[in-house]
C-alpha cells in the first residue's frame, strides 16, 4: 500500500460492520491498492475489522487474503454452545451466563490467531483504530493498541451469537451495536477525504426461529443506526466522505462462505464507481484542503 | 361526552402552537402530560401530536381531550405489571421447539396480548385516530422492510397496539396489508414526522432507555441490546434533525433521579412533575422562539 506524501489530503479508509458481506472489503482494497490510492489511517467495525487490519498491516494480494477470510471464516459458527443455549432457557436452574454465546468462539479465536497471531498495533505500518462497544454501558470503545486479537475478537462479538469479549474490566460486544460505519472516529481523528465501505443488512422475509426473529430486529435497528449515523456526519463535517456500500441483491447468512469470490467482485465494483471523484479529489489537494476546512 | 371536556386553560385560535412528539419510554412517556400542562399553563397550544411506541398512549390521551386526572387513571387502568404477564404458552414453546411447534413470525409471542387489547378498548373504544381533536400520528415499524410507518387514521386501538409491539414480547399487528411492529425501532423518538407535516416548533419529549443493573437471562440480554441500539440510534437521529435545522426544535430528555421501572404507576405524579419541571426550564427560549415566528409572519 502507498505511504502518503507529505502535504497531500489525508485519506482515511472506514470499513464498517457486516459479517461475511465484510468479504466485499477485500474487493475495494484490491482497487485501492491497484489504483496506488495513498491511505494514511484506518478504521475497522465487526467483520470490516478484519481487512482493516490486514491493510494497516500493509496489504498486498487482496485475492488470496479474502480466500483466507473465506476459510478462517467456513464453520465457525457451527459449533452450537449447548450448556449455553439450555442456560438461556433455564437461566434459574442452571444459570445464564452473558459472558456466553450460543456458538463456540474457538474456530473463529483460532482464524484471529492465524491471520494476525501475537501482533500488536504498535507494529502496523498504517494508525488503525477497531470499534467495539461497552455491553454495561453502551458506549463507543475504540482500540487503537494492544495485541490486534484482542481488538479483533472484541469489535466481531456477534451479538446474541458470538461470546462478548472481556478486556480492561469491561465486557465488550460487536462495534455495530453503538457504530456500524465509524467514520466519526476518521473525524476525530483528522481526514481530509474518507472512503467509507458501508454495509447494510437485507432483511430476510423467512425466518423460524425465535433467534432468526431477534437478528431480524437487530439488523433492521443498525441498518436505521447505520443510515442516521452517515446522514449525520455528512452533514455535521465537511471532510469530503465518499461512501461505498457494494450492493447485494440476495440474503448473505453467516455461512454462506462459497458467496465470497462474488462479494469481493461487488465490492472491486463498487469501489471502481467512486474511483474518477476519489482521483479528482486527489489530483486537486488544494481544492479538497480547503473543502476540508470547516 | 363530559370525560373529554379539557381541564386545561383554553387555548385561543390566534394563541402561538407547537408540534408535540412523544418518543418510546414505556411509563415515562406519562412525563408528557406534564410537559402538556406546563405548554398549556403558558398560553401555548398544541397543534399536532405525534406519539411512539407508550409514547403512543399518551398522545391519543392528549389529542383526544382528556383532562389530567382522566388521563392519570386512564394510566394506572392501563399500565399494570399483569399486562406482561400472561404467558403465551404456545409462543414460549415455539421459541424452544420451532420445528416441532411451527414458528410463524407474524404471530409469534412469548406474552398474550389479550389483557392489553381489552383494556386499550376498555380506554378508548372504537375511537379512529383521524377522530381526535388535533392530528394526531403514531408511529410504528414495517417488520418487512424496516421503514417507518406513520398512522394518522384508522382504528387507534389498533394503532396503539401496533405502535407499542414490543418484538418477541407481543406479537406484531397486521393494519391494513403490512405487519407492523414497535416504532422505537425505526426512530425512538420520531421527530421527522413533525417535520414531514411541516411543524415550525417541535417540542420533543424523549427518553434514553435504562440499561440492565443485572444481564442474567437471555431475556435481559436481549434488551440490553436492543437498549444499547435504540439509545444510539436517538442521539444519531437528534443530532441529524438539529444539525439540519428544517424546523426549531425544543429537545426534553427529562431526567429520573428516581429510578422509573417499568410498571411504577405508583410513581406517575412524580413522573408527571418531572416532564413539568423540565418543560418549564425551556419555556423562556420556546416564548422566544414564538415571538420570532410572530414577527416573521408579520413582516
Amino acid at each position: 500500500m502507498r505511504p502518503p506524501e507529505a502535504g497531500a489530503p489525508r485519506v482515511a479508509l472506514v470499513i464498517g460492520a457486516g459479517a461475511l458481506k465484510c468479504a466485499a472489503a477485500y474487493g475495494v482494497a484490491r482497487v485501492l491498492q491497484e489504483q496506488q490510492v495513498p491511505i494514511a489511517r484506518i478504521v475497522g467495525c465487526s467483520g470490516g475489522a478484519f481487512c482493516a487490519a490486514w491493510l494497516a498491516a500493509g496489504g498486498g494480494d487482496a485475492q488470496a487474503e479474502a480466500e483466507r477470510f473465506a476459510a478462517g471464516w467456513e464453520g465457525a459458527f457451527d459449533e452450537v454452545d449447548y450448556r449455553a443455549v439450555l442456560g438461556a432457557v433455564f437461566p434459574r436452574w442452571l444459570g445464564f451466563k452473558p459472558t456466553r454465546g450460543i456458538v463456540r468462539d474457538r474456530a473463529i479465536n483460532a482464524a484471529i490467531a492465524a491471520e494476525f497471531g501475537d501482533r500488536r498495533f504498535e507494529e502496523l505500518t498504517t494508525p488503525l483504530q477497531l470499534v467495539a462497544t461497552d455491553f454495561e454501558t453502551g458506549e463507543q470503545i475504540v482500540i487503537a493498541s494492544g495485541r490486534l486479537f484482542d481488538a479483533i475478537r472484541a469489535s466481531i462479538a456477534l451479538p446474541l451469537i458470538l461470546p462478548p469479549w472481556p478486556q480492561g474490566g469491561r465486557l465488550l460486544v460487536d462495534g455495530a451495536v453503538c457504530d456500524p460505519l465509524p467514520v466519526d472516529v476518521a473525524l476525530r481523528e483528522g481526514a481530509d477525504i474518507i472512503v467509507a465501505v458501508g454495509f447494510e443488512s437485507p432483511l430476510e422475509q423467512g425466518f423460524h426461529s425465535g433467534m432468526g426473529l431477534t437478528r431480524q430486529l437487530t439488523a433492521l435497528m443498525v441498518n436505521h443506526l447505520l443510515r442516521a449515523q452517515y446522514a449525520f456526519f455528512n452533514l455535521a463535517h465537511h471532510a469530503e466522505t465518499i461512501l461505498v456500500m457494494p450492493e447485494f441483491d440476495r440474503p448473505v447468512g453467516l455461512n454462506d462462505v462459497h458467496l465470497v469470490p462474488w462479494l469481493v467482485e461487488q465490492g472491486a465494483r463498487a469501489a471502481e464507481r467512486e474511483m474518477p471523484y476519489l482521483r479528482r479529489l486527489l489530483e486537486t489537494p488544494q481544492r479538497a484542503a480547503q473543502m476540508a476546512v470547516p | 361526552m363530559a370525560a373529554t371536556l379539557p381541564a386545561f386553560p383554553p387555548v385561543g385560535a390566534e394563541s402561538p402552537k407547537v408540534t408535540l412528539v412523544i418518543g418510546s419510554g414505556s411509563v415515562k412517556c406519562a412525563a408528557a402530560l406534564g410537559v402538556y400542562k406546563a405548554l398549556t399553563d403558558a398560553g401555548i397550544g398544541v397543534e399536532r401530536v405525534v406519539g411512539c411506541s407508550a409514547g403512543a398512549v399518551f398522545a391519543a390521551l392528549i389529542a383526544f381531550g382528556h383532562t389530567m386526572d382522566d388521563a392519570r387513571s386512564k394510566t394506572v387502568q392501563l399500565w399494570t405489571r399483569e399486562l406482561t404477564g400472561q404467558r403465551n404458552t404456545i409462543g414460549v414453546l415455539r421459541a424452544l421447539a420451532p420445528r416441532l411447534f411451527g414458528f410463524k413470525a407474524a404471530e409469534f409471542s412469548l406474552r398474550d396480548d389479550r389483557l392489553l387489547l381489552q383494556r386499550l378498548r376498555a380506554g378508548f373504544g372504537d375511537r379512529r385516530i383521524e377522530d381526535a381533536g388535533m392530528p394526531l400520528h403514531l408511529t410504528a415499524t414495517d417488520f418487512a422492510t424496516g421503514e417507518l410507518v406513520e398512522l394518522a387514521s384508522g382504528s387507534l386501538v389498533e394503532g396503539i397496539r401496533a405502535s407499542l409491539a414490543l418484538p418477541l414480547a407481543f406479537a406484531p399487528q397486521r393494519v391494513g396489508e403490512r405487519l407492523l411492529v414497535d416504532g422505537y425501532l425505526s426512530d425512538p423518538l420520531p421527530v421527522s414526522v413533525a417535520m414531514k407535516h411541516g411543524a415550525r416548533v417541535i417540542v420533543a419529549v424523549g427518553f434514553e432507555n435504562p440499561y440492565q443493573e443485572r444481564v442474567d437471562s437471555a431475556g435481559r440480554f436481549a434488551f440490553q441490546l436492543s437498549a444499547i441500539l435504540a439509545n444510539n440510534l436517538l442521539r444519531a437521529k437528534l443530532a441529524f434533525h438539529s444539525a439540519a435545522h428544517h424546523s426549531e426544535m425544543i429537545i426534553i430528555l427529562p431526567e429520573f433521579r428516581q429510578r422509573v421501572r417499568l410498571f411504577d404507576t405508583s410513581k406517575l405524579a412524580y413522573i408527571i412533575e418531572e416532564g413539568e419541571q423540565a418543560a418549564l426550564q425551556q419555556l423562556p427560549y420556546l416564548h422566544r422562539l414564538l415571538a420570532e415566528g410572530r414577527q416573521y409572519a408579520a413582516a
